[in-house]
């Protein structure tokens, strides 16, 4: 009986330890430190690392760039979060039947999601080039330093990139709410005559109260995760209009070895992720049915 | 109307999504100037130098036998050690299992590049960084979280008895797991790894913190390329490295779809 259980024991210790030292080596610990680190200051890998409290915070709460980086993030989630939300949310009703046009839409939605990111950072610049791009070429002349060099257009843009990558991701969520609602709702929506916008708005909606949450949740996720979208379209640029956390500290990282700030902005980017997901699940919170039948 | 209404979604949605990359693929076979000069003309011969030139000059070559390499070698470590750990915490119970699943999932919620700078210090320490074991290494670690979350959902959904039966006949857990399990288990490990293997080929951000410029995989070195030559004439290198970069992933994509999204949802909605 001993016998067996230390051989039950053995077993799961070993078919667990590769992927639980892996993880908590680089995964882990990593994550943990990245905290302590922001409470310090140094400028190379084998540099001395001095504790500097929160000198690293203020220094950063005074930085302009900090400011606009996360106001872009506000941006896209106020903005461009709403408009992915309702698209996908509209474009999963649309082709939730069995069309031609329908299957077509399911068969490519994904494309833009599932290519490169980098690939889709390239091709917007392409999009947005001042001389060669597609909006020149269709005679959309932006302003003179082209749309993705003159400050007060060129994070709209990126903005619009953002929505094009993202839009596949959450029709396809919405897209398979729509597939597991309940055969006999369908129905009686069907007898009821309930079609087009009656059924999106009394059925579709309602129903998928669970996964709206969960899509809003995904939103702030992506939102304060976009890092190779902007590096590579913008890097920030011009005058830091476009700059967004994670690029942002990259950029202290490798460009200006501060290894202490980037920590701090990491540690920042962690709790504002944290809380606007708490803001963005009670927000969702409840269920609209059950609230009125209480 | 209505009706009228629903296609004119279908078709702008389509235009919206697949034009630009149509006018990749087109403009791949155009010289430079021509793409500069007019954007919308038709090729007028297949420019197929600028897919050597890409090779070649752009060094595009050489980057995607290291994205390949790297795919390759973190799906071979990934998909085992991904699986077996998934198994355990799929089949047994034991003390700290739920924290244990509970820190897995955590990973899927904050962005790989987050820990960034303990990562590169580590790296570093470790003679990992620049390297593409290194990178592999760090890859796996950053996809065990997935992983594990899809294949524990396909465990789960294996009945027991065969495995008891297994047990009955002698089998050890282990052998168990690779005799009886693991085939069954195999559409499960195929749509981890194929989706995975998208992931990876088109990984950035792990990339570009822990490779130099002159050892980029394909997708840094493609964003590389696009600042240096974004100013020059010649872009039709730069689209027919585009093309490279996508036409693999829509091709596995479009075989896969399915099962694509399939994994895609199971890891989404938790």
């Amino acid at each position: 009986m001993r016998a067996a259980r230390w051989r039950r024991n053995g077993f799961i210790v070993a078919f667990l330890s590769p992927a639980v030292l892996l993880y908590a080596f680089f995964v882990l610990i990593p994550f943990l430190q990245t905290f302590q680190l922001s409470f310090t200051s140094f400028s190379g890998v084998s540099s001395k690392r001095k504790f500097v409290g929160w000198e690293n915070y203020q220094y950063l709460f005074k930085d302009e760039v900090l400011w606009t980086s996360f106001k872009n993030v506000a941006i896209l989630l106020g903005v461009a979060g709403p408009i992915i939300f309702i698209l996908s949310l509209l474009l999963a009703h649309a082709i939730s039947g069995d069309s031609r046009g329908a299957k077509v839409i399911r068969a490519i939605y994904l494309f833009p999601q599932i290519i490169s990111i980098v690939a889709v950072a390239v091709l917007w610049r392409f999009i947005y080039h001042p001389t060669g791009g597609i909006l020149k070429g269709l005679g959309i002349h932006g302003p003179y330093d082209g749309w993705l060099g003159t400050s007060s257009t060129a994070f709209w843009c990126v903005c619009v990139a953002f929505i094009w990558v993202s839009l596949g991701f959450y029709t396809m969520l919405f897209s398979a709410g729509i597939r597991s609602m309940p055969r006999e709702v369908l129905e009686a929506c069907e007898l009821e005559g309930a079609r087009g916008w009656k059924k999106f708005a009394k059925v579709t909606w309602p129903m998928l109260f669970s996964l709206r949450r969960v899509a809003a949740v995904y939103v702030a996720i992506h939102v304060m995760a976009t890092f190779a979208l902007v590096n590579v379209m913008t890097d920030g640029n011009p005058a830091d209009s476009t700059q967004v956390p994670l690029n942002y500290m990259v950029y202290l990282m490798h460009r200006e070895s501060d290894f202490g700030g980037a920590s701090a902005l990491a540690a920042m980017n962690f709790f504002v992720v944290l809380a606007v997901s708490l803001v963005v699940m009670f927000l969702f919170r409840r269920n609209p049915e059950e609230g009125r039948a209480r | 109307m209505r009706k009228g209404l629903t296609w004119f979604a279908y078709v702008a949605f389509f235009v919206i999504t697949v034009f630009p990359l149509l006018w990749v693929l087109m403009s791949s076979f155009k010289d430079g100037a021509s793409i500069l000069r007019s954007p919308w003309e038709m090729p007028a011969g297949m420019a197929w130098e600028n897919y050597g030139n890409a090779w070649t000059t752009g060094k595009l070559g050489a980057s995607l036998v290291r994205s390949l390499i790297t795919t390759v070698a973190t799906l071979a470590l990934l998909l085992p050690i991904g699986a077996m750990a998934a198994y355990v915490l799929a089949r047994f119970t034991f003390k700290g299992k739920a924290f244990l699943t509970g820190t897995f999932l955590g990973g899927m919620m904050f962005p790989n590049i987050l820990a960034a700078v303990p990562v590169f210090l580590l790296a570093s320490k470790l003679k990992m960084y620049d390297t593409l074991w290194g990178l592999v290494i760090i890859y796996v670690a950053y996809s065990l979280s997935f992983t594990i979350f899809v294949l524990s959902g396909f465990f789960s959904a294996i009945p027991k008895e065969l495995e008891e039966a297994a047990v009955i006949d002698g089998c050890g857990y282990a052998s168990t797991f690779f005799r009886v399990v693991l085939p069954i288990a195999k559409p499960g490990l195929i749509v981890v790894g194929l989706f995975n293997g998208i992931g990876l080929w088109n990984e950035y951000n792990l990339a570009k913190v822990m490779m130099s410029a002159q050892n980029a995989t394909l997708s840094v070195n493609l964003a590389n390329l696009t600042n240096n030559q974004f100013y020059k004439a010649d872009w039709g290198a730069l689209f027919a490295g585009l093309v490279i970069v996508m036409l693999p992933v829509l091709v596995v994509y479009w075989l896969f779809k399915d099962r694509i999204q399939q994994a895609m949802l199971a890891g989404a909605i938790k």
